[in-house]
């Protein structure tokens, strides 16, 4: 089965009076349990491509399906509804609520779904002591450094059991060693947790690590390559 | 949910005290103006309505004089009109602002037929003797002049005049009407200082019954046509008249505080969400829909401007002392402002409507922020 399905995705950026082409027709699909990485040069289209896949924007042209659903049919509250189910996200700058504690901000999406409080901090707890940092719960994240930043995004990323694990440069704020660790744990989560993770990436390095890698260039597939496992 | 909301309102005025406090100062206010103005207004007319009912039934006095202070008549005619059949008792006056012990105050001038009509209790002192030059002061004319007594007055025409000397030989309780603005001196030596002898303003008159007052207008119509008769309820519909044109200029007053409160919580507001449009996008990445943001900035506002209508309901209340003694020493009316619970209540729901109106654009804009620009915001 499918976590993601893209089928002939355009999208074209309007500045001004004049069309920029973003993603020029991409069609691709992720089963659940892959690891892919999407490389490419800045400019090329990759981060377009995974706020597709994140239903954070629309195509131009084409359809994105996410677990077999057609986004472009969902209305606003389906839409923010399927993304807090479906889709987990990390970002490059990490992206944490600047008041909120390691904890709270990991059961943020799942406040969202109005799950109870009970609940929500005993996942919170679980996926704290997934990535290592459950004695960190009550930092701040102006008290935590990079790399725990990371991890905390991540762990907040997987508090809904999300179907897809979206990363848009995960390690591209980090120093070499912490974002070696990030993506480790990323593996991980594949290798035990089966979870499904596209990353989007320019580092040749980190899509190495995954075992499905999509070349994109100026808005198309180049090669989309699978190493033998 | 609603505790999320909650929390992250309450977080973000944490971190930007100084901003909160002004918007919620700003609102404060606005709505303490909205409230003293309309204690006041409730304030001066439950006055008037008081200051009225402890008037006698009736005035006669020369036309367009509704109260008295210009056109005089012969005393002659205190002497005529006490004989109509329908009138119980009668009593002249004569009044005028003058100067007592060289600050101006509103003198009346009756005579012992007044006790007939009006018995005024006493807080300080005795009765007074009308042929003796003696005086009795309302209880708000005492404050203001600092008057004791046993004191002797001076009054006279204006600061600076020879006049006469009187002993203050009473002050009268605090009746909340327009007695308490006024002293009393004997008709005698009034028409005396004002160089009106043999002449009054008006006769205060009491009927034999209220049902007599058309056939005693009628009277006066057929027999003295250059009088009028002025009775409580046409004298209120005057005030009445005159107070919703205060009420109008209050309500422009209080409309324009209220804008600058709307304004200070919107441009507050639309800062909120300018600096906040990444963390909009990266809640929306996560889930949020459109309403639950809308929702957490408009409950911000709701909350700025509530805590901004309490504060301010609280701050009029805490102020309207000081604007009573004000206005009580202008007006030389004992005046109480009035806050009704529905008042109070009122203000508050004021505040909140005032939170949904000024926060409700600009947190539709937080609610419809496009994720993927957002997250690009620096």
């Amino acid at each position: 089965m499918d976590a993601v399905t893209l089928k002939d995705v355009v999208k074209i950026y309007k500045m001004g009076k004049v069309e920029v082409p973003a993603l020029k027709g991409v069609s691709f699909s992720v089963e659940k349990g892959e690891m892919v990485s999407i490389i490419g040069p800045s400019g090329s289209g990759k981060s377009t491509l995974l706020y597709m896949m994140g239903t954070l924007d629309k195509p131009t042209k084409g359809e994105v399906y996410i677990d077999e659903v057609e986004v472009s049919k969902l209305k606003g509250n389906e839409l923010a509804e399927l993304r807090a189910k479906k889709i987990g996200f990390v970002f490059q700058f990490f992206n944490l609520i600047p008041r909120m504690n390691a904890l709270k901000n990991i059961a943020l999406p799942m406040t969202f779904l109005g799950i109870s409080k009970k609940e929500r901090e005993e996942r919170a707890l679980e996926l704290l002591e997934m990535v290592g940092l459950k004695d960190r719960w009550n930092h701040r994240p102006s008290e935590l450094s990079g790399g725990e930043q990371q991890r905390v995004a991540i762990a907040r990323a997987l508090a809904n059991n999300p179907s897809i694990i979206l990363a848009d440069e995960p390690t591209g704020n980090l120093d070499t060693k912490t974002g070696k660790e990030i993506i480790e744990l990323l593996v991980a989560l594949n290798k035990e947790k089966n979870q499904t993770i596209v990353i989007v990436t320019h580092e040749p390095g980190i899509a190495e690590k995954c075992r499905r890698i999509i070349h994109l260039k100026d808005g198309l597939i180049q090669k989309d390559e699978v190493k033998p496992s | 949910m609603l505790k999320l909301i909650f929390k992250m309102a309450f977080r973000d005025f944490i971190m930007r005290k100084a901003r909160t406090i002004l918007t919620i100062l700003g609102v404060a206010i606005g709505i303490a103006t909205v409230v003293s103005l309309v204690s006041i207004s409730t304030g001066t007319k439950a006055q008037m309505e008081k200051s009225l009912a402890g008037l006698a039934d009736f005035m006669v006095s020369p036309s367009s004089n509704a109260f008295g202070t210009g056109s005089k008549m012969d005393y002659t005619y205190y002497l005529y009109i006490r004989g109509f059949p329908e009138v119980e008792a009668a009593a002249p006056y004569l009044e005028g602002i003058l100067a007592v012990n060289n600050k101006l105050s509103l003198i009346i001038g009756l005579d012992p037929s007044i006790d007939a009509i009006h018995s005024s209790p006493i807080k300080e002192g005795r009765s007074i003797n009308w042929s003796a030059k003696e005086a009795v002061a309302g209880y708000a004319a005492a404050q203001s002049l600092n008057l004791k007594v046993n004191m002797i007055l001076h009054i006279s025409k204006g600061p600076g005049y020879k006049g006469e000397d009187f002993k203050l030989v009473s002050i009268l309780e605090r009746t909340g009407g327009f007695i308490d603005g006024e002293i009393y001196i004997p008709l005698q030596y009034m028409q005396r200082i004002m160089k009106a002898e043999g002449k009054i303003n008006g006769v205060i008159i009491k009927l034999k019954s209220p049902n007599l007052a058309n056939s005693f207008k009628q009277r006066i119509k057929k027999n003295l046509p250059d009088l009028e008769v002025f009775s409580p309820g046409t004298i209120m519909e005057n005030i009445g008249e005159v107070l919703s044109l205060l009420d109008s200029v209050l309500l422009a007053i209080s409309g324009v505080s209220l804008l600058v409160g709307v304004t200070s919580v919107l441009s507050t507001m639309i800062t909120n969400v300018i600096e906040k449009t990444r963390e909009i996008g990266v809640m929306k990445a996560i889930g949020a829909s459109r309403r639950q943001i809308l929702t957490i900035f408009l409950f911000q506002s709701v909350i700025v401007c509530l805590i901004g209508g309490i504060l301010g309901v609280f701050f009029s209340i805490g102020v309207s002392p000081f604007l009573e003694q004000q206005i009580s020493l202008a007006s030389g009316i004992s005046f109480q402002a009035v806050y009704s619970p529905e008042l109070v209540l009122g203000a508050i729901a004021l505040s909140c409507l005032l939170g949904v109106a000024s926060g409700f654009i600009p947190s539709w804009k937080a609610a419809n922020i496009q994720p993927v620009e957002a997250l690009k915001y620096e």
